[in-house]
């Protein structure tokens, strides 16, 4: 079963309204995605009735030989579209057996 | 890793079909007819369990969630095991007593906008429900709870688009998502059609413009699949190499599958409301969910991956100038119609 819906030229379009390109121009079409996709970048896809999330809090309970490595992944994850931050809480007398991890993560690229 | 990300793993929760709307496009049918809700020990119990398979985040839906009484407590539950909160709803039941139960616990609440105020009333099946949503903003800034628009896109609507995202931008929303219509539920009985492959090619020509002009106030969000991105990361559509039996069991279920869709009847179900429950991953009131979860992985995860590959492998070839499509929508479909079999593909571990 294809999942690729059928296209069909003949039906009235919201965007024959909008723009100068006819359905058969597809080199037309292509093109002008091609610019487009410079300025916009569809990076996640959602769904009705579910808005994104830009937004996590979590938190984690870490042993404390794991802490270092878990710190270090977490701070991998920052980057251009990625903030992540985390407070860490120790737990345990006197030496810290685990840790509370509290991570923050919001995305910056929406 | 989905859709959304590895670093969202969504579940979305409909605890309810009852709405105070009969909307034109509605794919769940909601409506003030409708009786039935899910009760809230059960759900915070799944959400404990939910927690510990890695899920982070929720999404309050239905029907209209405000009509649900033990929405706070929900929310509240949810927060306190460290989830990020969304509420849709069409804002019509939005007052200060409930705003001021909600907001210590929301993280956003999402408002659905259909177009101009005149198509806004026809597809709500309701006069004046723009003017009604409209006047109930000032509510949510003062509460300062951060909140955006859905608008669905269609076959005839795209040139409504431009008006929306300036009222969005003028309200102080800060997001506004753009999804397809999906010809299901009461959307099929009004003969309402969904945009093609073609009309998603224009709509993110549109989207990409008024994200350039809003760029400082607000942040469109077209939510359609990007054939490149899944072909560079198959992943996002549960495609490319599976995952061994053995450590598909060993690993937390937001790493199989995400979204999770609690529906009313009680099915937790993958991606999206109506998903074949022959893919159903539990229901609420058989049982501990990590337990059924703990079965899924063993026994239906296979199956899940092979419809998600097949999906693809019929999407991938595409012409140039159609490079995007609603992969919910097909994905759904398909998940009702294919005999469930055996992958086919040659397992691979997971790699840390």
């Amino acid at each position: 079963m294809a999942t690729t819906r059928k296209i069909t030229s003949n039906v009235n379009r919201g965007s024959a309204k909008l723009f100068a390109l006819k359905p058969h121009d597809h080199a037309g079409i292509a093109k002008a995605l091609g610019m487009a996709r410079s300025d916009y970048e569809v990076k996640w896809w959602w769904k009705y009735g579910q808005p994104a999330i830009d937004l996590i809090q979590a938190q984690l309970e870490v042993n404390a030989k794991q802490l270092g490595p878990v710190v270090s992944q977490l701070m991998r994850l920052n980057g251009p579209t990625l903030q992540v931050s985390a407070s860490c809480f120790p737990y345990g007398i006197p030496v810290p057996e685990w840790f509370r991890l509290e991570v923050n993560i919001r995305n910056a690229g929406r | 890793m989905g859709p959304t990300g590895d670093v969202v793993n969504v579940i979305q929760i409909h605890p309810t079909l009852r709405c105070n709307l009969r909307c034109r496009h509605c794919y769940s049918t909601s409506g003030p007819e409708q009786r039935g809700e899910l009760d809230v020990e059960l759900l915070e119990r799944f959400l404990a369990d939910a927690a510990g398979e890695g899920y982070n985040a929720i999404g309050m839906s239905g029907g209209e969630p405000l009509t649900w009484k033990p929405l706070p407590r929900l929310l509240a539950c949810a927060r306190s095991l460290g989830f990020a909160t969304s509420v849709t709803s069409n804002g019509l039941l939005l007052d200060a007593r409930r705003l001021a139960q909600l907001a210590p616990h929301l993280g956003l609440l999402a408002i659905s906008l259909d177009g101009v105020p005149e198509s806004h009333n026809r597809m709500r099946n309701r006069a004046h429900a723009f003017e009604q949503m409209r006047a109930r903003l000032d509510l949510l800034r003062a509460a300062g709870v951060p909140f955006g628009f859905i608008f669905t896109l269609t076959m005839d609507n795209l040139p409504e688009l431009d008006w929306v995202a300036g009222f969005a931008a003028t309200e102080g929303a800060r997001l506004l998502q753009i999804h397809p219509l999906e010809q299901v539920g009461r959307a099929r009985e009004y003969e309402l059609r969904p945009p093609d492959d073609l009309e998603l090619a224009y709509g993110f020509l549109e989207v990409a413009r008024l994200q350039r002009q809003y760029r400082e106030q607000l942040t469109l969000q077209y939510d359609v699949a990007d054939r490149q991105l899944i072909a560079r990361e198959p992943c996002r559509a549960f495609a490319g190499p599976a995952v061994a039996a053995d450590v598909a069991a060993d690993a937390r279920l937001a790493a199989l599958v995400s979204p999770l869709v609690v529906q009313e009847d009680g099915w937790v179900v993958p991606i999206q409301h109506g998903f074949a429950t022959t893919h159903a991953i539990a229901r609420l009131d058989r049982g501990p969910f990590r337990m059924q979860a703990a079965r899924w992985k063993r026994e239906r995860y296979p199956r899940f991956r092979h419809l998600a590959e097949q999906v693809w492998a019929d999407m991938r070839d595409a012409p140039e100038h159609l490079p995007f499509t609603n992969w919910y929508a097909a994905i759904t479909t398909a998940s009702a119609h294919r005999p469930a079999r055996r992958p086919l593909t040659t397992p691979v571990r997971l790699t840390a």
